[in-house]
């Protein structure tokens, strides 16, 4: 029996935690390129969750029938915020970038506060869950799960193999040398913010499907997608998806072993300890 | 200058006068401009961004709520026990203040952000707090608006005085020289580390008492109220709307803002959270020295 309901969380937190894990990839590759912290990350997620939402409530389309367009919208906002918002101050000092994405954030969660309420919102449950042993797996985090992680992968074979994807790696490890070795660096800053902003809105999407969301739960999500990234380092999809399951885990064992109101506690408190040990993230090379 | 002092001495006539809307529009007013210089001793002078700063304001509220139900036998006005608010949070300044310092830059504003919502979801954890109830004071005290209101006005007087001080003084100068390059401060012979904490646990203090004097005005206090984000967006963007590292920064920017709020939010409630975003975003692509920058620039007179 202990045995099962183990088990039973582990697969939650697996779920959850590679949730988590797609949510910061977005996140994730703007820090990597840009070198910018985008703190409007959870309000771009949680954009994504009330476009997947909507679509489905107003036209009933399913989550993943409406993915493209809600993905295309993500990539067309992040280049939008390049080109108004991230251009002008890509030389600033870090300061300006800080305030000018909390501005940001502001300004969407608001928006949305004012035009879509402060209600709970969530997809109904969309497909069965199934009985291994006595071990529940619920039908949409499983898809939902499985969707993370194919991402991770393709955004992997999308970063090794393209043309683009080595562009990219190239402008992570020295943008200075990129550029010198022929590669449009301006070009690569806003197609990773289309990507990054892109990636938001799927994890927004995949949120919009396994769980109850609001407005103001873009703070909490933007906190786990730092924490997420801080765990599992720059320039690795692979690395952020198991930060991502490895903030899952805490979370549910937390709430199955101390009490479900100290699972937001866990991420922060992880976050903070491992800033506070390798003030440059877990997995961070020196440079 | 002059007409300054004018608005001053007005300011503080008005409770007298009787009319309790004012007194609270001024309330807010004053709250604004101590929060700014509360973080603007921190972010302002040393350029750490402290996305955080509320968990201040919040423990300073709940060590006096807890003194007021603990002590409110003595009968001594409540008010007074708003200083042991601020002295919590700065102790909780102190204890943090040394392994979060060490981190720089985001990787900072990030993990107050962090440090002030687990310190929230902790304490609506807490049952001896109120847990999600939050803690009702009323039994307490009595509603004692002209109190309060001399207590702000106490408070920014000192953390005026505070400001001037650390302006020109040789830990102010340090400081600033942690914000323009913190590398070539401490080769210069600053002491970083000791400068950080102690302007940390200086700007907790004034944030701690302002939360205990709010606490006992409003009589409740939950963690919703008392460490939502939304106010230290409303302290970073007063700071930075007034000019971040000056005296009268603060003072301005609290006040444009405060007004700006009061005039919002009685059409849309989060219009003003909505328009601060854009004044933020506005500030720091065109105006990054706030408007006490740009009245330097053009008189020299202003500092």
């Amino acid at each position: 029996m202990v045995w099962e309901i183990l088990a039973q969380i582990l697969l939650n937190g697996f779920f959850t935690g590679s949730i988590y894990g797609l949510m910061a990839l977005g996140l994730m590759l703007i820090w990597g390129v840009l070198r910018i912290i985008n703190i409007a990350h959870g309000a771009l997620v949680i954009l994504g969750a009330y476009a997947a939402f909507w679509l489905f409530r107003l036209y009933g389309l399913n989550p993943f029938y409406s993915l493209p367009l809600v993905l295309l919208i993500g990539f067309l906002l992040g280049l939008s915020i390049h080109y108004s918002l991230v251009k002008p101050i890509l030389k600033a000092p870090e300061l300006s970038s800080l305030l000018v994405f909390f501005g940001l954030s502001l300004v969407i969660v608001n928006l949305m506060l004012i035009y879509w309420t402060a209600n709970v919102r969530g997809l109904p449950i969309l497909y069965p869950s199934y009985n291994v042993g006595s071990v529940t797996v619920i039908g949409d985090r499983l898809l939902a799960s499985v969707t993370a992680i194919v991402t991770t992968a393709l955004l992997m074979v999308f970063l090794q193999f393209t043309h683009l994807g080595r562009s990219i790696r190239a402008t992570v490890q020295d943008d200075e040398a990129a550029s010198l070795m022929g590669v449009n660096v301006n070009r690569i800053y806003a197609i990773t913010m289309g990507i990054g902003v892109l990636l938001a809105s799927l994890g927004g999407a995949l949120i919009a499907l396994t769980t109850p969301f609001t407005p103001y739960t873009s703070d909490i999500y933007a906190l786990y997608a730092f924490a997420v990234v801080v765990i599992g380092g720059l320039g690795n999809p692979l690395g952020t998806l198991l930060g991502g399951i490895i903030i899952g885990e805490a979370e549910n064992f937390t709430v199955a072993y101390y009490s479900p109101g100290m699972a937001p506690a866990v991420a922060f408190i992880l976050l903070v300890l491992v800033l506070a040990l390798r003030p440059r993230g877990l997995l961070s090379r020196r440079r | 200058m002059l007409t300054l002092i004018g608005f001053e001495a007005l300011a503080i006539a008005i409770p007298f006068m009787g009319s309790s809307s004012a007194t609270s529009l001024f309330m807010s007013v004053l709250e604004y401009m101590v929060l700014a210089y509360s973080i603007n001793l921190l972010t302002g002078f040393t350029g750490y961004v402290d996305f955080g700063h509320v968990v201040f304001f919040g423990i300073g509220a709940y060590a006096t709520a807890v003194m007021v139900q603990s002590f409110h036998a003595l009968g001594v006005n409540p008010y007074v026990f708003s200083i042991a608010g601020g002295l919590m949070a700065s102790l909780f300044a102190l204890i943090l203040g040394a392994p979060i310092l060490k981190i720089r830059g985001a990787y900072f504003a990030i993990a107050t952000l962090g440090v002030s919502e687990a310190v929230s979801v902790i304490i609506s954890n807490t049952p001896a707090l109120g847990g999600s109830y939050g803690m009702p004071l009323a039994a307490y005290v009595k509603y004692d608006l002209t109190s309060a209101y001399l207590s702000m006005w106490i408070l920014l007087l000192a953390a005026m005085a505070v400001t001037l001080y650390v302006a020109n003084s040789k830990f102010g100068y340090g400081l600033r020289a942690i914000r323009e390059d913190e590398d070539a401060a401490e080769v210069m012979g600053v002491n970083t580390r000791l400068y950080k904490v102690a302007a940390y646990v200086l700007s907790a203090f004034f944030a701690g008492v302002a939360g205990g004097i709010f606490g006992i005005v409003t009589a409740y206090i939950d963690t919703g109220g008392y460490f939502s984000v939304s106010k230290t967006v409303e302290m970073l963007v007063a700071m930075m709307l007034g000019g971040y590292g000056t005296l009268l920064g603060p003072l301005i920017g609290g006040f444009v803002l405060s007004l700006l709020e009061y005039t919002t939010v009685v059409y849309i409630a989060n219009l003003h959270l909505l328009v601060f975003g854009v004044i933020l975003i506005l500030l720091v692509l065109f105006l990054p020295e706030g408007i006490v920058g740009v009245l330097r620039r053009r008189t020299r007179l202003v500092g």
